[in-house]
């Protein structure tokens, strides 16, 4: 101890350094991937994580259409239309699917957590 | 190592000394203006560090445990949720300090010693900051927490180093274990 | 535990509940309100804006995660509500249980066993170095630290506790405080 520094000090420092370093990378890239949930409803817009169970009711002009987030899958139980087709779509869960309830102006869709990825402008409605 | 009663006192007197170093500093530290929030310097880790060079296991752990519990009394925050990262970064850097002193002493300083420890602690406060304060989020302030803490522990190692290599006070501490 | 420097204490541990499981905003502000009227009471002081720093900083990085109906977008960057919320308990709730803490040991509460002793021990060396006027100068500061700690191994500082205690508090006070918390953690949900 008779040093200031060591041989092996400077071998923790870079150690350090090095697992600090590859964090960060993993942080950072991993960071932007995780997928969320969007809603868009009556002109009012709703963000939820896909990981996390969730039981939403999303507000229209017919009333409110249930969401439910559940072990990654997003799908419409219930939604005071006629034709359905929302609830008969079934589950979603990859990045670009959507589910649609046309009569209550209810849109969920499954996106990357950066808004730049695009596909979701490319969705013809 | 046998302590005779009177060492035994002497001894009660160190570690409380040293106990008290660290809330000074700590108290210090909370002063001294920081361009981060949140931003740690550890400089109450200094008189834990002099202690690895003469105190027992178990006396080192008694020393843990005053800086821990008297900062929580000082800064009136021991029944708050900031004593659990107090509690857990300071246990986490504690061990791994012991360790790394016990197994790798001669080889290595106490620039070392502080990066452990620092690496150990801001791990543990980063898993509980994500528990209890910023969510999924903690991640994203990890590289600049962890970075922050590397550059500020080389500091302090550096000066603890110093201190251990000149301090008179610590060359008659060590002594007096030899002698007994 | 009659001791009158314990009632803080126990008060204080009666009332933590409700604050730990407090996740509503709107009774979170109300039990914050009256910890900040307690230590006001209690002469101490309220630092604006170290807890304005916290409650900016916490919830900032809570509105990485989206959550919720988005309010506003700000250069793609969106806040949601559910993400606004969840950082304002989290933080809200960190500067309250910090003064519900200030609060529990404003009397200095005798901490019992050898423990406690050593505790004392330490605050009393605590004092010595507050009182050496001991400055953080890189100018030949090891060597003054070095004659600091001979000096105050010389005059080993009785084991007594000499701190200023804050305006001590009755039973009467401390439970109606404790009372007012668990009425507003009950009637949270009419609120």
């Amino acid at each position: 101890m008779k040093q200031i520094m060591k041989r092996a000090d400077a071998v923790i420092l870079i150690a350090a350094a090095v697992i600090i370093g590859v964090m960060s990378f993993q942080i950072y890239r991993n960071g932007s991937d995780a997928a969320l949930v969007r809603i868009d409803a009556a002109g009012r817009q709703w963000i939820y994580p896909v990981d996390q169970n969730d039981q939403l009711f999303i507000p229209g002009p017919l009333g409110h259409t249930e969401v439910v987030i559940e072990d990654g899958h997003v799908h419409i139980p219930d939604s005071p239309c006629t034709n359905k087709i929302c609830v008969s779509t079934g589950k979603i869960q990859r990045t670009g699917q959507w589910i649609i309830c046309l009569p209550n102006d209810v849109f969920v869709r499954i996106e990357g957590a950066l808004p730049e990825d695009g596909e979701v402008d490319d969705v013809a409605f | 190592m046998s302590l005779s009663s009177s060492g035994r006192a002497v001894r009660i007197h160190e570690i409380a000394m040293l106990g008290a170093f660290a809330l000074f500093l700590a108290t210090v530290e909370y002063v001294i203006p920081k361009p981060v929030p949140f931003m740690r310097i550890g400089l109450a880790n200094l008189p834990v560090m002099i202690g690895l060079t003469f105190l027992t296991t178990r006396e080192y752990a008694l020393l843990a445990f005053l800086k821990v519990f008297g900062q929580g009394i000082i800064h009136g925050t021991l029944f708050s949720y900031v004593f659990l990262f107090s509690l857990g970064g300071s246990a986490a850097s504690v061990v791994m300090m012991l360790i790394a002193y016990r197994l790798a002493g001669r080889h290595v300083t106490f620039v070392g010693i502080a990066v452990i420890g620092a690496f150990a602690s801001n791990m543990a406060q980063l898993f509980l900051a994500r528990v209890f304060l910023f969510g999924e989020g903690a991640w994203l302030i990890a590289p600049p927490f962890l970075i922050t803490g590397l550059i500020t522990a080389v500091v302090l190692g550096l000066f603890t180093q110093q201190f251990v290599l000149s301090s008179r006070w610590l060359a008659a501490k060590q002594e007096g274990v030899r002698r007994d | 535990m009659t001791d009158r420097r314990n009632i803080p204490l126990i008060a204080g541990l009666c009332m933590l509940p409700a604050l730990v499981f407090q996740f509503d905003l709107l009774p979170l502000l109300l039990q914050l309100g009256l910890l900040i009227i307690i230590r006001l009471l209690q002469g101490g002081r309220i630092r604006v804006k170290t807890n304005l720093m916290m409650i900016v900083t916490i919830t900032a990085v809570n509105l990485l995660q989206a959550h919720g109906q988005v309010l506003y977008e700000i250069a793609g960057f969106e806040i949601t509500l559910g993400a606004l919320r969840i950082g304002l308990v989290r933080s809200l709730k960190l500067i309250a249980l910090i003064y519900l803490s200030q609060f529990m040991i404003s009397q200095r509460p005798a901490f019992p066993g050898r423990l406690g002793n050593l505790l004392s021990l330490q605050f009393s060396y605590y004092e010595g170095f507050l009182n050496s006027g001991l400055k953080v100068n890189p100018k030949q500061f090891i060597q003054r630290l070095d004659e600091l700690l001979f000096q105050l191994e010389e005059h080993r500082g009785d084991p007594g506790d000499r701190f200023q205690a804050a305006g001590s508090v009755g039973w009467i006070p401390a439970a109606a405080a404790a009372a007012a918390f668990w009425v507003i953690y009950a009637t949270a949900p009419l609120l």
